[in-house]
């Protein structure tokens, strides 16, 4: 028998089977309740019975409070806030978690390269790191969206250069733990590659805080999508947005608060989803 | 004194009721008529009383009038390009003459003047002891420095559209480019120290009104055109602080020579482009009214009891124009097409909540004196379809339209003209950017919305705008007939006959123009019911002058 022989051939999980674990969570299966109902609206969005989410009800402007025809009410210009929350959803629940894996996908790599080469390759990386962390986020957007216009591969795009390198911070950290145990020195001995050994071998190691860094990470990204809205830098008109349909009712909230209201909701309850999963999750994991 | 012949003109069109006694004051009051001897004119001949605005109240005295507005840049009157720049600036210089808010122009510095019967003579007599700031005398010579400084092509004025057919003769200027040049050496001639005489070469009747345009504010020369703090002036307010973007200040000036305003002062505060934060300025005090309201606005200030409401109708409007150089617009076919897509009457309503008009493109609104009445056009889809096709766009056209968001209701017009277009098959995407930043572009951008206050005549507006050439013809857009009709029109002084030739014009527009011009605003503003003497200004002027507080 060799000294290889003695070393765990398979790496050490620290968190073993926390999704097939979830359903004991009681507040992670509230988080996933509110997300899933939320999923649900966005997929059966085109078959509801719902009006058009851009359509102006003329008619309606008059008496624009909630009604038989329009439970939630019309915006300004007459349109159906129930359909443009709606289908607004179908709007978030596709920009915020596009943004996050993209963010994801770029930080990664970037802490795993920190954390697992160390030197002038962590000095660097978490140089700039520092650079990007230290503009106030919400300027950052500001100035991002405002040099790259609104849309929706730009809005994903600021996310990613905001996002992620607070993930390759964690990711770089996750990775300085655990690159000197056993399995990793293993790996090498077996002559793996460094990428193979990353993306194999650590990365698989550090996801149970990442799986709840994600979930947070949507609910952030939901969060920054509003604002982005709010200051007039969200998705481009007429397509329902619900930041910006809560900065459009901000005008006549003393008057018609359900403009502003109903939106808001939106974003408290899908955001709290994401929260709720995230503290079930890290609570599973803390179990472990 | 008015020339007789045109009094006589007028006098016989209101007996024979071809004009109304609205227009009869109003033509009266340009062709030099005093303004009440009008209105009691007006009254005789149709044996109805028919009064005047309301005579000025006696006015509280003390207190500074806050009011919420834009801050904007005040360094150049005579290239001013937005009304809020000017409302700083008018408190502290004047213009020759002064439109007020019933649309009848009235003497200011100049205290009379005559027209001569062929319309091309024009006498201003300078109003006589009317002091600048350091004690000189206001004289024809500052007056003569002022119009030729704002018809000078290197400085850049819009007053330039406004007067370029009866004052000016187009020259190739020494780059080869085209500009212009004053007419005649006499075309601005001094008569003696308090008058000055303007000889066009052409007929025109709207003279008066063009000197009340914003930018044609009298300066002392030796301020060589910038306007700022410690800047002289004849008004009744000295500018003594300013802060770009924030708030100008002003204080009363006494020895004016209207009599002393009754405010101590005046504070211009800038409340951006929220209108939400206005509304909340309003709520809480902070300010005492605003500049003009937006239609979005109007609920949540309605509801605040401490305020009083205030409106007019006005031809202030936003233009969706398109640039006739630039494909898909550079054919007459696809402009009209845009045109017919669009329903106007849903347009008012989600646009402007009902609180104006609905529009037929031709920038002419029926408020105005000289409307030629022409039908407004009904939604066409197919017809517009149609149109497409012939001119090769079978499968319809796609193109961005840019919508400056510090003008609330162009979203929402945006918006729904973009849902009207799609069902044309005109793929429209919406590309909102900041006001400021579209005031860069917005004279080349292919498809935009340009707001455009109003303006007492149809005739103004056409001018500044729409004219082969002048500096406001964001469009490029360029029509030989439409230039003809549009210089015999600002010369014919026969009501029907310029009406006649307005329709003409607006038909033209309509067939051929570069504009989907759907609606027009009243603009309506809101004043804490302390402050009197107020009234909305269909141009958003405000004067301090006219204002008085009562004690909070």
């Amino acid at each position: 028998m060799t000294a290889i022989d003695h070393l765990p051939a398979e790496p050490v999980t620290r968190a073993p089977g926390l999704l097939r674990r979830l359903p004991t969570s009681g507040v992670a299966m509230c988080g996933l309740a509110l997300i899933l109902v939320w999923v649900l609206a966005a997929i059966l969005a085109p078959v509801l019975p719902l009006d058009p989410p851009n359509k102006s009800f003329y008619a309606a402007l008059a008496h624009s409070a909630p009604s038989a025809a329009h439970w939630l009410g019309v915006d300004k210009s007459g349109r159906d806030i129930l359909a443009r929350i709606v289908f607004g959803a179908r709007q978030v629940l596709t920009v915020a978690p596009t943004a996050a894996i993209a963010a994801y996908l770029i930080g990664c790599p970037l802490g795993l390269l920190a954390g697992y080469y160390g030197g002038w390759v962590d000095a660097a990386i978490s140089r700039l790191c520092d650079v990007i962390l230290s503009f106030p986020i919400i300027i950052l957007y500001v100035i991002l969206i405002s040099t790259i216009g609104p849309s929706v591969l730009n809005i994903v795009l600021a996310v990613v250069i905001a996002a992620s390198p607070g993930i390759a911070r964690i990711v770089r950290g996750l990775t300085l733990e655990q690159r000197h145990l056993d399995y990793v020195a293993a790996a090498q001995l077996r002559r793996e590659s460094a990428v193979f050994i990353m993306l194999v071998e650590l990365l698989p190691n550090c996801r149970g805080p990442l799986i709840t860094d994600f979930c947070l990470r949507i609910g952030y990204t939901i969060i920054t999508i509003g604002i982005m809205g709010f200051l007039g830098l969200g998705l481009p008109p007429p397509d329902p947005d619900w930041g910006t349909m809560v900065k459009e009712g901000t005008v006549m909230i003393s008057v018609h608060p359900y403009v502003s209201l109903f939106p808001a909701i939106a974003i408290v309850t899908l955001v709290l989803g994401f929260n709720l999963l995230a503290d079930g999750l890290r609570e599973l994991a803390l179990k472990e | 004194m008015a020339n007789d012949d045109h009094i006589r003109t007028l006098t016989a069109d209101l007996e024979a009721k071809r004009v109304s006694r609205r227009e009869f004051v109003r033509f009266a009051a340009l062709v030099g008529m005093a303004a009440p001897a009008a209105y009691a004119l007006a009254g005789t001949i149709t044996g109805e009383p028919f009064a005047p605005p309301a005579a000025a109240e006696a006015l509280p005295k003390g207190g500074t009038w806050r009011i919420g507005t834009r801050i904007k840049d005040i360094k150049s009157p005579h290239t001013f390009s937005w009304g809020e720049q000017s409302n700083v600036a008018r408190q502290v210089v004047e213009y020759l003459t002064m439109t007020g808010d019933d649309n009848v122009t009235r003497p200011y510095l100049a205290e009379s003047w005559d027209v001569s019967p062929d319309l091309k003579t024009w006498t201003f007599h300078i109003r006589k002891g009317v002091k600048w700031t350091k004690g000189d005398e206001l004289t024809a010579d500052h007056v003569i420095w002022n119009l030729k400084r704002c018809l000078d092509p290197a400085v850049g004025s819009s007053m330039i559209g406004l007067v370029k057919a009866y004052l000016l003769n187009e020259v190739t200027g020494p780059d080869g480019k085209p500009t212009t040049e004053l007419w005649a050496p006499n075309a601005i001639e001094k008569l003696d120290d308090h008058t000055v005489r303007l000889n066009c070469k052409l007929p025109q009747v709207a003279v008066p009104e063009h000197l009340f345009h914003y930018p044609m504010s009298i300066l002392h020369p030796d301020d060589k055109g910038v306007f700022g703090i410690g800047a002289q002036g004849t008004g009744p307010f000295e500018l003594t602080e300013f802060d770009l973007g924030k708030r100008a200040v002003l204080k009363r000036r006494t020895g004016y020579w209207g009599g002393d305003a009754a405010i101590d002062g005046m504070e211009q505060i800038d409340i951006g482009d929220d209108p939400s934060a206005s509304i909340a300025a309003l709520a809480s005090k902070q300010i005492d009214g605003l500049a003009s309201a937006y239609p979005s606005q109007y609920d949540a200030l309605k509801a605040l009891t401490h305020l009083q409401y205030y409106d007019v109708k006005t031809a202030e409007t936003g233009v969706m124009r398109m640039k006739t150089d630039t494909a898909p617009f550079n054919d007459a076919r696809v402009r009209k097409a845009m045109r017919l897509a669009v329903d106007r009457e849903a347009l008012l309503q989600v646009a402007l909540r009902g609180l104006g008009s609905v529009g037929a493109d031709s920038h002419c609104s029926p408020v105005l004196p000289d409307y030629g009445t022409v039908a407004i056009p009904t939604r066409d889809v197919a017809a517009a379809k149609k149109l497409l096709a012939e001119a090769g766009h079978p499968d319809g056209i796609e193109a961005d339209l840019v919508v400056p968001n510090d003008i609330d209701w162009f979203q929402p017009m945006a918006e729904a003209s973009q849902q009207m277009w799609a069902e044309a098959g005109i793929k429209i995407n919406l590309k909102p950017i900041p006001g400021a930043s579209y005031w860069d572009v917005w004279t080349k951008v292919p498809f935009g919305i340009t707001i455009w206050y109003h303006r007492p005549l149809c005739t103004m507006l056409l001018g500044l705008a729409y004219r082969t050439g002048v500096p406001w013809n964001e469009s490029g857009w360029s029509n030989k007939e439409f230039d003809a009709l549009l210089t015999q029109a600002e010369g014919t002084l026969d009501l029907a006959k310029r009406k006649e030739i307005l329709a003409k014009l607006e038909t033209i527009m309509e067939e051929d123009g570069p504009l989907v011009q759907p609606v027009f605003r009243n603009v309506f503003s809101f004043q804490d019911k302390r402050v009197k003497g107020y009234t909305a200004h269909p141009s958003n002027y405000f004067f301090g002058w006219m204002i008085g507080l009562d004690k909070a």
